[in-house]
């Protein structure tokens, strides 16, 4: 197991270097912070001062070489724009507002995810699965912008049961939750579906009805326990995806979340937000994603010998 | 199994959806109980709600951030001058009264007596102004002038308690209007308070002599300040919000959805919005020629090697003439702007390039010039676009000028790009090749955005040579006034004759509004003035 871990570790290490490379390099390539920070008329002689400040005159190599020992340190630079304040405690000022609304959209998936894959398993061929397909296949397949201005245009404006945007009071919660937890949503529907039909053809079910246990309970406490598996593992990637990926949500809802941080972090080419919101939420990724399958191989033996 | 295991399934659904409200309203309560109590009816009326696209540093010291913030800084803090937004006068501010030596370059501003700062931070003098001007010019600060004001003041200095005097570089008649009004950033602030307390605190805790004071600030949601006026009132303004609320709200039709459904009362919006927002029973509220799309052309810089191609078609007079005779600019006007602008003559709005008569949509006029400059059959041009702000909307201008030019036998490849490569690549000199959709900004002081564009020097030079940088010279150097005024005009009828670009609009920028909003006298050079926004005298008719 051990062992299995330490590789696990190791890949997510080359997976961080890999992308701090990538979120370096790329970010520079797309132009020069300078010229946001100073106005369209400074001077040659201020340019190239604040140029040499933040230390963009030096080699890029030298530059990322500088970054990457600051970042092992845990310093991942100070914002460039206004009061400069560390990059770090910009994304962690941020992150409760994303961890808040990705925490509300999980809860909503399963919610409706859940019971609606039991019922298309149950219902295997009929009307309700067909239903419940085309819920979810809409579900993955309408974009988050679309679908937020929709439901904004909907509940807001016409109904006016929610407000259109805004943090802080539990309505401004629902719009922005519902949009991001849609995609989830389907996504649980269709794994739940499918492990649930399967479950539901197999042998020990197939014993429990001949045992002359109920329909409900074979369903629900046997059926099911074993086809919540498969979410269970998804599900700290779902919840990690929800956190790192909304970024449209967060615009257009005006959440003042992780992913609106990095879109205006782009768009003033700060290099250091970009880095620290990139990195972290990469690092967040992988770190989930690990436990998701360090979890799994504890649970399955057969995992940590085929991998390990 | 069927009928009761699919009421069992309803029921266990229902249950989890019970759940999921228990736990929604578990999750509610406790939002709720840290978020603040939803305002009364009264204080929705007495707040102003306005929806920007961004907030920009939500920084509050002059000097740490951009000119952006200035429409929520302006209201906080004041300016030794101000322009009349109607007449364009320069009328006294924390300035009674300024006087300019013979040679142009000694500036005595006498300060007001009797202003005092927020919260009993004492009595506004010649230190404070003295203060606040010297941390705009110290070279760490990155606010919109300080660049340009370290380029042209020699120093600044206190001379008695309510005098003081500006020491320029180069004579400039026009001084407190270009660097010192509420067009510009020269915000005033306590040198005792910031010296005593520090930058963060003061930064986090502006102190100024607006009429209003920063009550909250949520980073990334909004900026609350509200009026100092309740005790006694403002020397200037007389506010009729007792608050005014600014959120960021990035995306333009969750703005609009705000106007709609009364959470906002006034929010920037695209054109193509206004029909809709009027169709519903909004106002559109523009801040008038407040900027201007344009197609700059690449290579014109004879008198600097590093900006000049020799062999691009539009070194020629009559093709660039020819560029402008074929871009119908009032159609531009009416689809894109829904009229919100006028035809531009020249390069950027200023008063004095008003009057200079645009080219007329001719293209038959176009042909004949291409033909005289030998280029009957046309040639190729890469045209560069991308989005500003203002300016989303050059990319579809830029397909227009192509579909225009096309007309005309020019083979147009478009190019998207972002503005921040193509300023980059301009500082490198690498922009001679090819032309780019880009927009001109309304200065307070013409001269500016002429040495800009003009100067063979400068980084953003699009054309000049020795005839042109002896004409700003005569601006430059032109002491009165009057004088002054005929010089930039008659400049701007040199760009306009040398077609230095393809000039378009002179745009206003949009904002939408309640029934609510009455007067914004905004200027058209920055977003600003809100606190002298009245409320409507028809707003209670408006909310019943």
């Amino acid at each position: 197991m051990s062992t299995y871990i330490l590789k696990r570790l190791s890949e997510m290490l080359v997976a961080l270097l890999l992308m701090s490379m990538v979120v370096f390099v790329l970010g520079r390539a797309t132009g020069d912070p300078v010229s946001l920070l100073l106005s369209d008329y400074a001077s040659d002689e201020d340019r190239a001062r604040v140029t040499a400040e933040l230390g963009l005159d030096k080699p890029i190599a030298t530059q990322y070489v500088n970054f990457l020992g600051n970042v092992l340190s845990g310093n991942f630079g100070n914002s460039l724009i206004g009061d400069q304040r560390p990059a770090i405690d910009m994304l962690m000022e941020r992150f409760p507002a994303s961890l808040k609304l990705a925490g509300v959209a999980l809860l909503i998936s399963l919610s409706i995810g859940v019971p609606l894959g039991v019922v298309a398993a149950v219902y295997y061929g009929s009307v309700w699965d067909s239903l419940a397909r085309l819920m979810a296949l809409l579900g993955q397949s309408i974009p988050a912008f679309w679908l937020g201005l929709v439901m904004m245009y909907v509940f807001s404006v016409q109904l006016g049961w929610f407000p259109t945007s805004g943090y802080g009071q539990w309505n401004h919660y629902i719009l922005p939750a519902l949009t991001l937890g849609l995609f989830t949503t389907a996504a649980v529907t269709r794994l739940i579906r499918a492990s649930m039909a399967e479950a539901l053809s197999s042998e020990f079910i197939k014993l429990n009805r001949i045992k002359g246990l109920s329909e409900v309970q074979i369903v629900w406490k046997h059926a099911l326990r074993n086809s919540l598996i498969p979410v269970l593992t998804f599900m700290g990637t779902f919840f990690a995806t929800m956190i790192t990926g909304a970024v449209v949500v967060e615009t257009v809802f005006s959440w003042p979340g992780v992913g609106r941080l990095a879109f205006e972090a782009i768009l003033n080419r700060d290099f250091p937000v970009i880095q620290a919101v990139v990195l972290s939420m990469t690092a967040l990724f992988i770190v989930v994603n690990l436990l998701v399958d360090v979890t799994y191989a504890w649970v399955d033996p057969r995992i940590r010998l085929a991998k390990g | 199994m069927s009928r009761s295991f699919f009421i069992y399934t309803l029921g266990i659904m229902l249950s989890n959806i019970r759940i999921v409200l228990c736990v929604l309203s578990v999750f509610a309560v406790s939002l709720a109980a840290g978020a603040s109590e939803k305002p009364s009816a009264s204080t929705q009326q007495a707040t102003l709600r306005v929806a920007m696209s961004t907030l920009h540093e939500e920084t509050f010291l002059p000097w740490i951030g951009g000119g952006g913030r200035k429409f929520y800084l302006d209201t906080i803090y004041e300016y030794l001058a101000y322009l009349d937004p109607d007449t364009h006068e320069l009328l006294p501010g924390l300035a009674i009264n300024w006087h300019v030596s013979d040679d142009g370059m000694l500036w005595t501003l006498n300060i007001r007596r009797g202003i005092q700062f927020h919260k009993g931070w004492g009595e506004l003098t010649a230190e404070d102004v003295v203060y606040s001007l010297e941390r705009l010019l110290d070279p760490s600060a990155v606010s919109g002038p300080s660049s340009s004001m370290r380029a042209v003041v020699e120093h600044v200095r206190q001379t008695s308690p309510y005098q003081l005097q500006i020491q320029l570089k180069t004579p400039d008649i026009a001084f407190v209007q270009g660097y010192l009004s509420n067009a510009m950033q020269a915000m005033i602030v306590s040198k005792r308070y910031v010296t005593e307390v520090g930058d963060e605190e003061a930064n986090a805790k502006p102190i100024g002599t607006g009429a209003f004071e920063l009550e909250s600030l949520h980073s990334g949601v909004s900026i609350i300040v509200k009026s100092i006026s309740q005790s006694k009132p403002h020397w200037r303004v007389e506010p009729d919000f007792q608050r005014i609320a600014f959120y960021a709200v990035p995306e333009e039709s969750t703005r609009v959805a705000m106007l709609r459904t009364g959470e906002a009362d006034l929010a920037p919006v695209n054109f193509d919005s206004i029909k809709s927002l009027k169709r519903h029973g909004l106002n559109i509220v523009s801040i008038k020629n407040s900027w201007s799309p344009i197609v700059r052309l690449g290579g014109l810089v004879s008198n600097n090697e590093k900006y000049f191609n020799g062999k691009v078609p539009w070194q020629d007079k009559r093709v660039r003439q020819a560029l402008n005779y074929a871009v119908d600019k009032q159609a531009i006007l009416d689809a894109i702007f829904h009229g919100e602008g006028r035809i531009a003559g020249t390069d950027f709005p200023a008063q004095e390039f008003f009057p200079i008569k645009p080219y007329p949509y001719d293209p038959a006029k176009a042909k004949a010039l291409m033909k005289d400059a030998g280029f009957e059959k046309g040639f190729s041009v890469t045209l560069k676009t991308f989005t500003t702000s203002p300016g989303a909307e050059l990319p579809i201008i830029g397909e227009i000028i192509a579909m225009y030019w096309r007309e005309i036998g020019i083979d147009v490849r478009i190019v998207p790009i972002d503005w921040i490569s193509l300023r980059g690549a301009q500082i490198n000199g690498k922009t001679t090749g090819f032309v780019w959709t880009h927009r001109g900004i309304a200065f307070p002081n013409p001269l500016v955005g002429l040495q800009a564009s003009y100067t063979s020097e400068s980084v953003f030079s699009t054309f000049s040579n020795d005839n042109v940088e002896e004409m700003l010279s005569g601006i430059s150097n032109a002491l009165d006034p009057e004088v002054r005024s005929q010089r930039i005009r008659e400049f701007g009828e040199m760009i306009h004759d040398e077609a230095t670009g393809v000039f378009l609009i002179f745009s206003n920028e949009p904002y939408g509004a309640t029934q609510k909003i009455g007067r914004w006298p905004s200027l058209s050079q920055h977003v600003t003035n809100m606190d002298l926004i009245t409320k409507s005298t028809n707003t209670e008719q408006g909310q019943k």
